[in-house]
């Protein structure tokens, strides 16, 4: 019955004590134990320009800090472009922002090579960077552009390169995509391809404002005061704590949560629910399980823990997941949103992993 | 993270965890109970309901068998949880519900297993936050000893159970006439209380007593063969050796008195517990018949014990006078003729006794038969009238008068044979009118006027009648006794006529002398009655009679 533990308890320590632990870089200590005042700081100095949206400009800082892109989807008007640019000011990073319209053209994001003349006089084609050669790129609008235009930013997003007449240009790190795009008017509009889709780490969905938070912003934005907003933080320091977050460990469990969660998202599996089976076209890619636990590892280290908790997982598993899972026509008819499938499958999940262990104590 | 801390960190965390591991499957033992529990009552509850609608073997009724299936139910529940793999992860996934920190205990064993895949910058502090967040938390609270929640459906299952069993009526919705179980539930009572009756018996005839009394007539035999016995001496002995006969026939009867009426007392508590529940049941009724067919065979064999009991101890006082006759007075043979004399007509009591108590049974057996059966058709006056005379009877017997005398009709002892079913009983010895007949309850008097009485349990006639006919009838002069029973439904009247005195009646008609029997006890006459000569009219009352029985 307790042979395992008994067998752990005589066994001799030499076999894992022989093991070596890995050095620690100097700083990192520090720069850890910082990390949530930082998060703190830079969230202050947001909130000075942005009111309210705290899920959002959360997940956008942690999108930020562990590398991913963030599609906002909202109406016109909430102060998503407004968040993006204050981010940018906040990081004393590099921010352009690219208004997509139906005659964008990938040129127009990418950049394009130029004949220019050259100091002995003749003439050569130099590379003249577009708007996505920046720290912080804002993609206003993304889905009024045509696909090909969209398709200008995936290699951007996942290699962090562009290649403009075979020539492999490297985009400057930190590389942030922020895509917005306007849940109404969908006319004229051509919908983000799921390759596409699936390039956001996070989707948020941007609602309205509380009416203390519209009071509060009609206030700072009709009486003429001149708000700005410190730098706190820079690109290199960004990339740092990047490196000290991807270390956060996870266990073997909470992986497999991770694994079972996007497992029961696919209408094929096995792991299905009953919903899944029902509603949903594709299930989430790996991409959705590396987003699930990337978030964690910050939000837990934000939390100030040292290790993933599943509630970690659970906390971006909305936005992680919303814009991966693909429905079908029945769920539009029925009006089953992807969040709805998203907490059914969490749900289920955690009660399989309770049955799992055979407890109803 | 140097290594003594990760050992240190590690033999922590481990100790926390066996102790843990032990109050973890303490939790298990009592969940596991309870829901086996709940499962046991849930089924009992199925069991009683169904047990209102159709009938159920008594032994899945009994509280044994409920009491069996929780033991087992513990037992397997301990069996279980001794031998039922915990493992660490799964023991600290529990923890980390328990303290409100998902993923902490377990992250900590499987880092612990792959130290060296973990980032040191964050294994060493959390290694460390764990160990002090469990060394800090008593056992008692990241486990308590507390009843589970499922302690909750246990209870409901318990209240349903008893709801059903108090408040949901009896509706049976299978007729129990087509109900195996309810025979074979009645037929294994009956014979439990066969065995039951059998071991009493037996019992009752090798106790000591009767072996006292018989050692003593042997002592007082061989005294008198040594010439030592003192005729005062010897008259004391056999005084004292009636008196035990008579004591110990008294209480034999008594007791088998009691056997019957606490057997027959038990058959009409089966009966109306049937009946309170408004169910005409046929199966059972043919149950209770064959418990008191049974209780007749038991009956039977009692008396025919203390039968052969008394005509030892007679013939060891014959066998004593004979050898010392020529040693012995007459004045002292005489004493021992009388005393011997007493203990045969005591022995002719005992039997007499035994015979009413068959009565009474067969008294019982015909107003039961008749209130099932054809209260219609013989009435109730009829009943009443042969429980009256049947009180009558056992009065006159108890008053020590060993004798009966039905409706002011002539004096006469009476026998009555030990019958399958029905019995026969007949006056045995009429001195008077040869139109008055001597028997009573169970016989058939013929008078001259050709009036006849037909009883529910036998026919016979009276000394003299002219049941069989004309004078000129071969059998004319002979007392008749006339026993029959019915074979089973449908079958056809069987009579067999025959003469044997004192052999086992099994449905003969016998024909004794007048005059014969009285004095001729254990002597046989024989008589034939010729087959073909038996009177139309006499058929025609049979034939009446076991219509009405029907």
């Amino acid at each position: 019955m307790d042979d395992e533990l008994r067998a752990d308890v005589k066994q001799p320590e030499s076999a894992l004590d022989e093991v070596e632990p890995g050095p620690v870089e100097a700083g990192d200590e520090e720069l850890l134990s910082e990390l949530r005042e930082m998060f703190d700081r830079v969230k202050q100095e947001i909130g000075r320009v942005i009111v309210g949206q705290e899920t959002v400009v959360d997940t956008v800082l942690i999108a930020m800090m562990i590398g991913g892109h963030v599609l906002l989807e909202g109406v016109p008007g909430l102060g998503k472009t407004l968040l993006v640019r204050t981010l940018s000011q906040v990081m004393n990073m590099s921010f352009s922002r690219i208004q997509f319209t139906p005659d964008l053209m990938p040129s127009d994001i990418t950049g394009t090579n130029m004949l220019v003349e050259t100091a002995g006089g003749g003439r050569a084609f130099q590379f003249r960077p577009g708007p996505v050669f920046a720290n912080i790129v804002l993609a206003d609008e993304i889905n009024r552009a045509t696909p090909k235009t969209q398709s200008a930013l995936l290699e951007a997003m996942q290699e962090g390169s562009v290649t403009v007449f075979g020539e492999r240009h490297v985009l400057s790190q930190p590389f942030l995509v922020m895509a917005t795009e306007n849940p109404l008017e969908l006319e004229g509009t051509y919908p983000l391809p799921e390759a596409q889709l699936d390039r956001f780490m996070f989707k948020v969905n941007v609602g309205y404002p509380s009416l203390g938070e519209m009071t509060t912003i009609l206030r700072r934005t009709t009486e003429g005061a001149d708000i700005s907003v410190r730098q706190v933080m820079d690109g290199p320091t960004l990339l740092r704590l990047r490196q000290i977050l991807l270390r956060t460990p996870v266990s073997i469990p909470v992986y497999n949560y991770a694994s079972r969660v996007i497992l029961a998202t696919h209408p094929e599996s096995d792991e299905a629910t009953d919903l899944v089976k029902k509603y949903v076209r594709f299930g989430v890619s790996p991409r959705g399980a590396q987003a699930m636990v990337l978030g964690g590892k910050v939000r837990a280290v934000l939390s100030g823990r040292h290790y993933v908790s599943y509630l970690d997982l659970n906390d971006v598993a909305l936005t992680a997941l919303r814009h991966r899972v693909i429905l079908n026509y029945e769920a539009e008819a029925d009006g089953v949103t992807p969040d709805a499938v998203i907490q059914n499958v969490l749900e289920e999940v955690r009660k399989r992993g309770e049955k799992r262990f055979g407890r109803v104590i | 993270m140097d290594h003594p801390q990760l050992a240190w960190h590690r033999q922590a965390i481990r100790r926390k965890m066996f102790r843990l591991k032990f109050r973890f499957r303490l939790l298990l033992f009592m969940e596991s109970v309870l829901l086996g529990l709940t499962a046991v009552l849930s089924v009992s509850a199925a069991v009683v309901l169904v047990g209102k609608l159709v009938y159920l073997p008594a032994e899945l009724r009994s509280s044994d068998t409920l009491m069996t299936a929780v033991e087992f139910v513990v037992f397997a529940s301990l069996v279980w949880t001794l031998v039922r793999p915990v493992s660490d992860l799964e023991l600290a996934s529990f923890i980390d519900r328990e303290i409100g920190q998902p993923g902490r205990v377990e992250s900590a064993v499987d880092f612990l297993r792959r130290p060296d895949e973990i980032d040191p910058l964050y294994l060493g502090p959390f290694l460390k936050s764990t160990v002090g967040i469990l060394n800090s938390t008593p056992d008692g609270q990241i486990i308590g000893i507390q009843l589970p929640r499922l302690w909750r459906y246990t209870v409901l299952a318990l209240a349903i159970l008893i709801a059903i069993e108090l408040f949901v009526p009896v509706a049976r919705l299978v007729s129990e006439d087509q109900d195996p179980f309810l025979l074979r539930d009645m037929q294994r009572l009956s014979r439990e209380l066969e065995g039951t009756l059998l071991r009493a018996t037996r019992d009752q005839s090798v106790s000591e007593e009767d072996k006292e009394l018989f050692e003593k007539a042997r002592e007082l035999s061989r005294r008198m063969d040594a010439k030592t016995i003192d005729p005062s001496y010897l008259q004391d002995e056999l005084l004292r050796l009636t008196r035990g006969i008579g004591e110990r026939s008294d209480r034999l009867r008594s007791s088998n008195d009691q056997l019957l009426a606490e057997l027959l007392e038990e058959i009409e508590r089966l009966r109306q517990e049937q009946e309170s529940k408004g169910v005409q049941n046929a199966a059972l009724k043919r149950a209770l018949d064959e418990m008191a067919q049974k209780t007749r065979d038991l009956q039977e064999l009692a008396a025919q014990q203390r039968l052969r009991t008394a005509q030892e101890l007679t013939e060891a006082v014959q066998q004593l006078l004979s050898v010392s006759e020529d040693q012995l007075s007459q004045e002292d043979k005489e004493l021992i003729e009388r005393l011997v004399s007493e203990m045969q007509s005591q022995l002719q009591q005992d039997q007499d006794l035994n015979r009413v108590s068959e009565v009474a049974e067969r008294s019982l057996n015909a107003l039961r038969k008749d209130s099932i059966q054809d209260l219609m058709y013989r009435g109730r006056d009829q009943l009443s009238e042969q429980a009256m005379e049947f009180l009558r009877s056992q009065r006159a017997l108890q008053q020590g008068g060993n004798y009966y005398e039905p409706d002011g009709q002539s004096e006469g002892s009476f026998q009555i044979g030990m019958m399958e079913g029905i019995g026969v009983g007949s006056g045995s010895q009429g001195e008077g009118d040869p139109t008055e007949g001597g028997g009573y309850y169970g016989s058939i008097t013929d008078d001259e006027n050709g009036q006849m009485s037909i009883p529910s349990e036998g026919i016979g006639s009276g000394v003299g009648g002219d049941l069989f006919g004309s004078p000129s009838s071969p059998v004319e002069g002979y007392r008749t006794y006339v026993d029959h029973r019915l074979p089973g439904e449908g079958s056809e009247l069987d009579l067999t006529f025959s003469t044997v005195l004192g052999s086992p009646a099994g449905g003969e008609v016998r024909a004794v002398a007048p005059g014969e029997i009285e004095g001729s006890f254990g002597e046989a006459y024989e008589g034939q009655i010729p087959e073909g000569e038996y009177p139309e009219r006499y058929k025609q009352i049979i034939s009446d009679y076991f219509d009405g029985l029907r």
